[in-house]
């Protein structure tokens, strides 16, 4: 039985910066979850403290009804791929040999096509290795381990994108035989839209968005022809956007649009596209930093 | 690849239904697993999964235990049905505003049905209502 | 497998560095030492002294720092919480240590029945330190060399708690509690079990929070936060300055 993660009211307080400012979200298990946001936005920093690497200022985590700090027990169903891993100066056989030691669902078949899909030398010492090759051993050994709650903080730093979306394959197969909760925090929403299942955006160390996946999709429409038209359609609705160059314009409303509105945006010659997770990402995230966050996420879920 | 307007699961079914329809999935053969379509599409087997419920839940597919998700007998009558009902409201409506814009009166878009460009499409223009494959 | 043993084993991942070098280094020294001596004279009355064996020492301050620069990261991404890995190492240095001294301790005895290779060569008969009977030669060799491991291990911990950040500005991860505890209070926190660790202490002259506040004084209330309970007492010891040094909180 995977453990949920809960987090209550956590606050983060670093040398006078608030890193995470009275975050509450809660992992379902068994889901893949998307952990987006700005650099800098708390979310390296949320994920430490999920996994006991760093301390809260005030606030709880349980994951399973446990607190996961100095816990062997609940840290051993844990797996923390950091972007940033420190490895020691051991060849990359050694590690991935001793990674599999510490998890008892560890996949050494895995690993090993894992090495091989990502070329990896497995006899040559993990510092002398390129970025690209250092965050595939992470890949390697988060993917393996088989962890039931595995967070992997933008694993894939100096991957090209043929090697990442090797990472998504590997990643989908893997979880859809083995399902776990995984949580992924990226910047590159646009490739891993469709692998997740919910949503979190994080901006300013405050949780902007919590929804899932599908929800988003269509949540927000895109209308764009003349200016009059786009005015016309507008009339009654909020628009969270609107940009016009001469005689165009586009505005960005609430959707799904129902069939009336449908029907009258055709009759009006407006072209409607939907807003993609990775516009509605950014959006929420910097009409977060304008206005203050809460107001955005009111905005949103309108 | 897939739309972003929709939901993600609600595609998948109407990939799955245009497939029927059309005849690539016969009736009584074997869907692909949700494994399968979350690994070809790219996409979360969760919403995959619910994507083929949909269809189960409509009457389209059946799981039969242990051998796995089945088109249902029948499945592709339904399903011309449903779709001749949203057919109006899906291409209709829509070409008739277009004509609308573009000045084209009904005698001259009812001559363009019956005098298709495309030749394949002529099939249409018989009265008979020979199945379109 | 336990923890600890898992731990001890991890640190033994790559053999090499432990068995071959270590000692290939130590008997390379040696053999220097015994073609130094052969050909000069003697160059003290009771004997050639050589201090050398520190090579030996010089290893264990090296895997000691790494302990906890390199492996302690990489074990708590491998779910190991710090205090197992604590533990796990001290195991670890347990046994290596005693074992290293038990071949020093074989090598001293031979030296000593041999006087010194034929050439009055006191190379792990250390002067003052490694002279007395065997046992004391055993213990003294165990116990300082675990001391080294420990002191570099410590010297690690501060190292990586206080050096820049990566990141710039971005919090890193760090040993203990952010804050200015240090790595001493982290160390002795986690050893003592301690699972809610009390809220760091806030620099008294940056301090917002309502209480006694002020910079003069420097006793002052810690956040209302559960695990300070009973710590808000009039014997809190007062923290000792407000800019990046340990502060001192009474438990």
């Amino acid at each position: 039985m995977t453990p949920t993660v809960r987090v209550d009211h956590l606050t983060r307080r670093y040398r006078g910066q608030l890193a995470l400012d009275d975050v509450s979200c809660e992992l379902r298990p068994d889901t893949i979850t998307g952990l987006l946001g700005r650099n800098g936005a708390g979310k390296s920093t949320l994920m430490k403290i999920l996994t006991g690497q760093e301390f809260p200022t005030s606030g709880t985590v349980r994951v399973g009804g446990e607190n996961p700090l100095e816990n062997d027990a609940v840290l051993r169903r844990m797996m923390f791929v950091k972007e940033s891993q420190v490895y020691p100066d051991i060849k990359v056989k050694r590690v991935i040999e001793a990674a599999s030691w510490f998890y008892p669902n560890w996949d050494g078949e895995l690993a090993g096509q894992l090495v091989d899909d990502f070329e990896l030398p497995a006899n040559r010492a993990v510092k002398k290795l390129s970025r690209g090759m250092h965050s595939a051993v992470g890949i390697v050994l988060g993917l393996s381990a088989r962890a039931e709650i595995t967070l992997f903080d933008e694993p894939y730093l100096g991957l090209d994108a043929v090697a990442r979306q090797i990472f998504y394959d590997r990643l989908l197969a893997d979880y859809a035989e083995h399902p776990r909760t995984v949580l992924l925090s990226t910047h590159l929403i646009d490739e891993v839209a469709d692998l997740l299942e919910h949503v979190l955006v994080i901006d300013r160390g405050q949780i902007v968005l919590d929804a899932p996946a599908d929800d988003l999709r269509g949540r927000a429409v895109t209308v764009s022809g003349s200016t009059t038209a786009v005015d016309e359609f507008t009339a009654a609705r909020k628009v969270w956007h609107r940009i016009g160059i001469g005689s165009l314009a586009s505005a960005t409303v609430a959707g799904p649009l129902d069939d009336l509105a449908r029907t009258r945006a055709r009759d009006l010659g407006l072209d409607m596209e939907p807003v993609s997770l990775q516009e509605l990402v950014i959006r929420s995230a910097r009409i977060g930093t304008e206005n203050g966050a809460g107001q955005e996420s009111e905005r949103i879920s309108a | 690849m897939l739309d972003e307007g929709t939901p993600l699961f609600l595609q998948i079914a109407e990939r799955l239904s245009s497939d029927i329809v059309d005849g690539t999935l016969p009736e009584g053969s074997r869907v692909p697993s949700t494994n399968e379509f979350a690994a070809f599409y790219r996409i979360n087997p969760a919403t995959a999964a619910k994507g083929i419920n949909v269809l189960v839940d409509d009457g389209i597919l059946e799981k039969r235990r242990g051998i796995g998700m089945f088109v249902v007998n029948g499945a592709r009558e339904q399903l011309i049905l449903e779709r001749r009902k949203r057919f109006a409201e899906q291409y209709i409506d829509p070409m008739l505003a277009e004509a609308h814009r573009l000045a084209i009166d009904v005698d001259a878009l009812v001559d363009m049905v019956r005098q298709p460009a495309n030749p394949e499409h002529r099939q249409i223009s018989y009265p008979q209502g020979e199945e379109a494959s | 497998m336990t923890s600890l043993v898992k731990v001890a084993r991890l640190h033994l991942v790559d053999r090499f560095g432990y068995t071959w070098l270590v000692w290939g280094v130590l008997a390379l020294t040696f053999v220097i030492n015994l073609a130094i001596f052969a050909v000069i004279p003697l160059t003290q009355p009771s004997g050639n002294f050589t201090f050398a064996l520190v090579t030996i020492y010089t290893f264990m301050v090296l895997i000691g720092f790494q302990a906890a620069t390199r492996f302690l990261p990489f074990a708590m991404t491998l779910g190991v919480s710090r205090r197992t890995y604590y533990f796990g190492t001290v195991l670890l240095i347990a046994a290596l240590c005693s074992l290293y001294a038990a071949i020093l301790t074989v090598l001293w005895a031979l030296e000593g029945a041999t006087n010194g290779w034929g050439l009055q060569l006191h190379y792990f008969r250390v002067r003052w330190v490694l002279d007395g009977p065997w046992y004391q030669v055993f213990l003294t060799n165990a116990v300082l060399l675990a001391l080294v491991f420990l002191t570099a291990l410590w010297c690690g911990l501060i190292y990586r708690r206080f050096r820049p950040d990566r990141h710039g500005g971005i919090p890193r991860c760090v040993v203990g509690p952010g804050g200015r505890r240090g790595a001493a209070g982290d160390l002795a926190a986690v050893v003592a079990g301690r699972r809610q660790l009390p809220v760091r202490v806030e620099c008294a002259c940056r301090q917002r929070d309502a209480g006694t506040g002020g910079g003069r004084d420097r006793r002052r209330r810690l956040p209302d936060h559960p695990a300070n309970h009973g710590l808000n007492s009039s014997s809190t010891r007062p923290v000792r300055s407000c800019h990046g040094r340990a502060g001192r909180v009474r438990r």
